[in-house]
C-alpha cells in the first residue's frame, strides 16, 4: 500500500494551505484556510461567544451540488468540534475552509462522499495547522469497505468501492476519542463492531491480522495515517528553520 | 443555579421560560439533575426520559391527486409527503442503449415462461440484474426526493431565501438512503412493450417468444413539506417517505403501438403497489454536554469531560439548538432477527465512542419493530385514518 503524499503551506494568499493525495483512491485535495476573518453578520448564523466555521467543497469536474452541501455539513460539524472556537481572538469571527478536489473520480448525484472523507479531513487538518488555528487535538481518519462476501478491506481501491456493500469512515482524535463515525450501506451489526475493533487496533498501533490470519510485516502498510500528518509538518518545519538548524 | 435566582431581588426573579431562553445549558442541566422520574431515571426538560421518543401520528392518503401521500406528526414536528409518478420515455433518454435493458428483458421472459412474476423471487436475483437495476434508478434519476421548509415552520426560516443547508442535506440524505437500502425495485418503475409474435406458427421458432421492449420509466417525485419544525426533521421526513411509498399506487400503463405513446388504465384493480424490499427506521439522537467547549489548549489539557454528558433520543427543537454532537442511525432487522445498519453517523463531538454507538444502534433496532407495525397498520387501513403511537422509552 502506497503512503499518501502531502505538503503544507503551498498557497501564498491563504492564511494556511495544504495538499493531500491519497494514492489508493486517487483523490487529491487542495485545502485553504482563512482564519480568523470577519464574516458578514447574518441573523442566527453567528454565535457571539464562538467562531463560526464554514466549509466549502469545490468538486473538480462538476459544479457544486446538493451532494457537496451534505458533505460540507458533516465536515463543518466535525472540524468545529476540533477547532477551539472560544480561543482569544476567535469569537464572532469566522474560520473559512475551502477544499478543492483536484484529482479523482467526481461524485455524482446520489453518490457518496465517504471515499473522499479521509483526503478532505487530512488536508483540512494540515491547512488548519498551517494557518495556526488553535486546535484541541489532531485526528486521523480510517476508511474501510465491506465486500459482498463480508470481507473487510482497509483503504479500498475505486473498483472495490464501487462493488462494496458498505463503506465506513472512522476518525480518532489524538486524545483517543472517536470524532467521526460514518457508515453508508447495509452491513450487519457484528461486522460493524469488528470494523470498529480493527480501527481501534490500527489507531493504537497494534498489528492487525490480515484476512488469512497473518500479520503483515510490511512496514508501510502498518503505518497509521496519523504519521503522515506529523511527518509533513516536521518536513515543513525543518525546511523553514533550516537556517537555524545549520547554524547550530 | 436556583438558589442564585431566589436570593436575587424579587423584582429581578426569572421565570422558568426566561431562564430557559437565557441559559439553555444550565436550564437543561438543572432539569436533568433535579427531576428524577418515578424509577429514578433523570428526566429531560420536556419531561421525557433520555431514550424516550415522542408520540407519533401517521396518516396516509390525505391527497387525492398524488399517487401516494402521508402526514407524520412527531411532537411539534409535522411533515407532509406527496409522491407523484410521471413517465419518461426511453426514446427521450439521451444515449439510451437498447442493450441496456437486455438483462432484465431476458429475465422477464425466463420468468414468464416459468409462470412466476419478477417480484416474487428474491432468491434468484443474480448480480448482473441487481447492478443493472440500481443503475437504472440512479442513472435515469427515477427518484427525486425534495424537502421544503414552509414559511412559518420555524422562526429561523427566512422567506424567499434559497434552500438552506438543512433542506439540501436532508434531501440528499433521503436520496442516498433510497440508494443504499435499494428499497424500490426498478421493475416497478418500468413500462414494457411485448411485440406480438407475427410469424407464430409459420416457422419452427414459434415457441420462442419475442423479447419485450422497455418503452418508458415511471419517475417518482417525492416532495416533503415541513409544516412545523419541532426538531428531528429527518426522522419525520423518512417516516413520511416510507409511509407514502407504501401507499403509492401506480396505474397500469402500456405502450400503444399505433399512437406511439404510453397509455394508462383508469381501472383501479389493474394498478399496482410498489413492492419495497426493506423498511429501515431512522433514529436521531443528540448529545448534551453542559460544559462549554474549551477555549484554550490549557483547558483541553485539564480536561472538561468530567461533568458528564447525556444522550437525548428524538430531540425537540430546543434541545437541538443546544446540542452540537448528533448521532443518526438507520437500521432494520432481517428475517433472522439480525440487525442491519444502513446509515450511521456520529459527528460534532468526541463523547460517543463505539460502545455507546453500538447501544444506540440496538435501541434503533428496537424502535424499528414498533415503527414497522405502525406503518403496516396505517397502510392496511387504506382510507385516510391516523394511527397514533404513544411515545415510549427504550433501553439497549
Amino acid at each position: 500500500m502506497a503512503a499518501p503524499i502531502a505538503s503544507i503551506s503551498d498557497a501564498f494568499r491563504a492564511d494556511g494551505s495544504a495538499s493531500y493525495k491519497c494514492p489508493v483512491t486517487g483523490y487529491r485535495v487542495l485545502a485553504a484556510v482563512n482564519a480568523p476573518v470577519e464574516l458578514p453578520a447574518r441573523k442566527g448564523a453567528l454565535k457571539p461567544q464562538e467562531a463560526t466555521v464554514e466549509v466549502s467543497i469545490r468538486p473538480g469536474k462538476l459544479s457544486p451540488s446538493v451532494v457537496e452541501k451534505s458533505a460540507e455539513s458533516i465536515l463543518r460539524r466535525m472540524l468545529a468540534s476540533v477547532i477551539l472556537r472560544r480561543h482569544a481572538g476567535y469569537p464572532r469571527r469566522g474560520v473559512v475552509i475551502t477544499l478543492a478536489v483536484v484529482e479523482g473520480e467526481p461524485v455524482g448525484r446520489s453518490g457518496t462522499y465517504l471515499p473522499l472523507m479521509p483526503a478532505l479531513l487530512h488536508s483540512s487538518l494540515l491547512a488548519l495547522m498551517s494557518a495556526a488555528v488553535p486546535l484541541s487535538c489532531t485526528f486521523m481518519t480510517l476508511f474501510f469497505a465491506v465486500t459482498r462476501s463480508d470481507e473487510i478491506v482497509r483503504d479500498p481501491t475505486p473498483a472495490a468501492i464501487k462493488d462494496a456493500e458498505s463503506l465506513h469512515v472512522i476518525s480518532f482524535s489524538s486524545t483517543g476519542r472517536t470524532l467521526l463515525d460514518l457508515v453508508d450501506g447495509p452491513c450487519d451489526l457484528d461486522i460493524w463492531a469488528t470494523i470498529h475493533q480493527q480501527a481501534k487496533d490500527i489507531y493504537q498501533g497494534a498489528a492487525v491480522p490480515g484476512p488469512d490470519g497473518d500479520i503483515s510485516m510490511d512496514e508501510e502498510s502498518n503505518n497509521a495515517p496519523g504519521d503522515i500528518i506529523r511527518e509533513t509538518v516536521e518536513d515543513r518545519l525543518r525546511r523553514d528553520y533550516r537556517w537555524e538548524f545549520e547554524t547550530l | 443555579m436556583d438558589s442564585l435566582v431566589q436570593n436575587a431581588n424579587p423584582k429581578l426573579q426569572l421565570t422558568p421560560t426566561q431562564f430557559a431562553a437565557i441559559e439553555p445549558n444550565a436550564y437543561i442541566l438543572s432539569q436533568l439533575s433535579q427531576r428524577p422520574s418515578s424509577n429514578g431515571v433523570p428526566t429531560r426538560a420536556n419531561a421525557r426520559e433520555q431514550f424516550e421518543f415522542r408520540d407519533m401520528t401517521v396518516t396516509v392518503g390525505g391527497f387525492t391527486h398524488a399517487n401516494g401521500s402521508s402526514t407524520v406528526r412527531i411532537g411539534d414536528t409535522s411533515v407532509v409527503c406527496g409522491i407523484v409518478a410521471e413517465q419518461i420515455y426511453t426514446s427521450e433518454v439521451p444515449s439510451w442503449d437498447v442493450s441496456q435493458a437486455s438483462v432484465s428483458a431476458n429475465k422477464r421472459r425466463r420468468l414468464a415462461s416459468s409462470g412466476k412474476t419478477l417480484l416474487d423471487n428474491d432468491e434468484e436475483t443474480d448480480q448482473a440484474y441487481d447492478n443493472e437495476e440500481s443503475r437504472h434508478i440512479e442513472d435515469r434519476c427515477l427518484l427525486v426526493p425534495n424537502v421544503t421548509m414552509n414559511t412559518g415552520c420555524t422562526p429561523g426560516y427566512v422567506p424567499g431565501a434559497p434552500p438552506s443547508e438543512d433542506e439540501q442535506s436532508i434531501s440528499n440524505n433521503l436520496l442516498g438512503l433510497l440508494r443504499s437500502t435499494r428499497m424500490i425495485q426498478a421493475e416497478d418503475l418500468r413500462i414494457w412493450y411485448q411485440p406480438p409474435n407475427l410469424d407464430a406458427g409459420e416457422s419452427d421458432s414459434s415457441n420462442e417468444t419475442q423479447l419485450p421492449e422497455l418503452k418508458a420509466f415511471w419517475v417518482l417525485h417525492i416532495d416533503i413539506m415541513v409544516m412545523s419544525y419541532g426538531g428531528n426533521i429527518f426522522d419525520a421526513a423518512w417516516t413520511a417517505l416510507v409511509a407514502a411509498l407504501r401507499h403509492v399506487t401506480i396505474p397500469y400503463a402500456w405502450w400503444d403501438v399505433d399512437k406511439e405513446i404510453v397509455l394508462c388504465s383508469d381501472d383501479a384493480s389493474k394498478a399496482h403497489k410498489l413492492s419495497l424490499r426493506e423498511m429501515p427506521t431512522s433514529c436521531w439522537f443528540s448529545v448534551f454536554e453542559p460544559q462549554p467547549r474549551p477555549a484554550s489548549q490549557d483547558e483541553v489539557a485539564r480536561g472538561s469531560l468530567g461533568d458528564g454528558w447525556w444522550i437525548f433520543a428524538d430531540p425537540d427543537g430546543y434541545e437541538e439548538s443546544v446540542c452540537e454532537e448528533n448521532v443518526w442511525c438507520v437500521v432494520s432487522k432481517d428475517k433472522n432477527g439480525k440487525t442491519r445498519v444502513y446509515r450511521a453517523q456520529n459527528v460534532g463531538g468526541s463523547t460517543v465512542d463505539s460502545e455507546v454507538m453500538h447501544n444506540l444502534l440496538q435501541i434503533s433496532a428496537k424502535k424499528w419493530e414498533d415503527m414497522k407495525s405502525i406503518i403496516d397498520e396505517v397502510v392496511a387501513t387504506g382510507s385516510p385514518r391516523a394511527v397514533a403511537w404513544k411515545g415510549k422509552s427504550y433501553s439497549a
